[in-house]
């Protein structure tokens, strides 16, 4: 690479930092090129501007993506100079409902993703958007009058909250994603699982082998303290490895496929 | 080790590129760390005109009062010394 192209690239990097600070890092932003251009050697130069903008880009890209909340998250929040975790973390503790409605848009996002991956139906996403929309509605709606001084509203929506921290389920509850649905015509089913799995958790073939049974499909299941995932016929200490093949004779025969 | 190459300085300017040397931190590490030593007032910071023409003007650097208070207080901890001799800033 020729020393007018390191040069060339050095001036290009040091401009794209420029185009992407913030107005109130400008300087900073003017004080890396000058600095750089202040370099006698081609390489180092390059790699100083190089440095400067990946040091800098991530308060950069952090302080775009945070600008059209700036006038909605405090006066003058991004422009202060200070450090940006300070700036958001002032523009939070001036605007505690602001910093409350992101969080619940931004859990309910979380929500749609997981429910995406997982394949649920589009009328749990849309629930789940209505949800949402209920939720800052009754805020817009009791939020103003707890503004004005009126208690009730205060203690209703602090009950609201308190109804979304109890799921009303104990950690051993044990059902399936309520999209999945067992059809009756589900074949005779055997479930061997050990509960020391570190993939697939207990509570799943509980779960499937209680769905099974409500559909009133033949389940038969057999459950080891010990054996990991996905043991096999080599012979460990675990009882699980030796003894599920003539398990599963048996459950054939019982079934009347042996 | 920021902190103890500007209080080296002792009130003399300096500039980026010779406090990353003297300091042995890359740019992406110094200039996040100048500008939050700047904003929590203990850096201060001035543009330097050229003294020759055709030349860029300089952003230098040096410890406020507070800031050679936060040196003190911070000494680096087994850190080498640096081997490059320090150069005074030209104004």
């Amino acid at each position: 690479m020729s020393g007018r192209l390191r040069r060339a690239l050095a001036d290009l990097a040091c401009r794209t930092l420029q185009a992407t600070l913030p107005p109130s890092l400008q300087s900073w932003g003017w004080a890396v090129r000058c600095e750089t251009a202040e370099i006698p050697n081609d390489t180092k130069a390059l790699l100083f501007a190089l440095g400067s903008l990946c040091g800098l880009m991530p308060r950069a890209v952090a302080s775009l993506l945070l600008y059209p909340f700036a006038s909605f998250i405090g006066d003058g929040a991004l422009s202060s100079g200070g450090s940006l975790t300070m700036n958001v973390f002032d523009a939070a503790m001036r605007r505690p409902r602001v910093v409350g409605i992101a969080c619940a848009i931004g859990s309910v996002a979380l929500g749609l993703a997981y429910m995406a991956i997982a394949g649920a139906p589009a009328r749990y996403l849309v629930i789940n958007v209505g949800a949402l929309v209920v939720g800052l509605t009754l805020l817009a709606l009791l939020g103003r009058t707890t503004q004005t001084g009126q208690h009730p509203a205060y203690w209703t929506l602090t009950a609201m909250a308190g109804t979304l921290l109890d799921p009303g389920k104990s950690e051993n509850a044990v059902d399936l994603a309520p999209w999945v649905q067992i059809s009756a015509k589900a074949p005779p089913t055997l479930i061997i699982h050990a509960m020391n799995d570190p993939v697939d958790d207990i509570r799943h073939p509980m779960a499937y082998a209680l769905a099974l049974n409500n559909a009133g499909v033949p389940v038969d299941m057999r459950l080891y303290a010990k054996g990991g995932h996905a043991f096999g016929m080599r012979r460990t200490a675990d009882p699980i490895t030796t003894e599920w093949p003539a398990q599963v004779k048996q459950w054939l025969q019982t079934i009347g496929m042996l | 080790m920021i902190l103890a190459t500007l209080l080296d300085a002792r009130g003399q300017w300096s500039h980026g590129y010779e406090l990353a040397q003297l300091a042995d931190v890359k740019s992406g590490t110094l200039y996040p760390l100048l500008i939050r030593l700047e904003a929590q007032g203990y850096l201060e910071a001035e543009w330097q005109q050229p003294t020759e023409g055709g030349r860029p003007p300089r952003h230098a650097y040096r410890l406020t009062a507070s800031g050679v208070q936060l040196a003190h207080d911070n000494p680096p901890g087994q850190t080498t010394k640096p081997v490059v001799r320090r150069r005074e800033a030209t104004v």
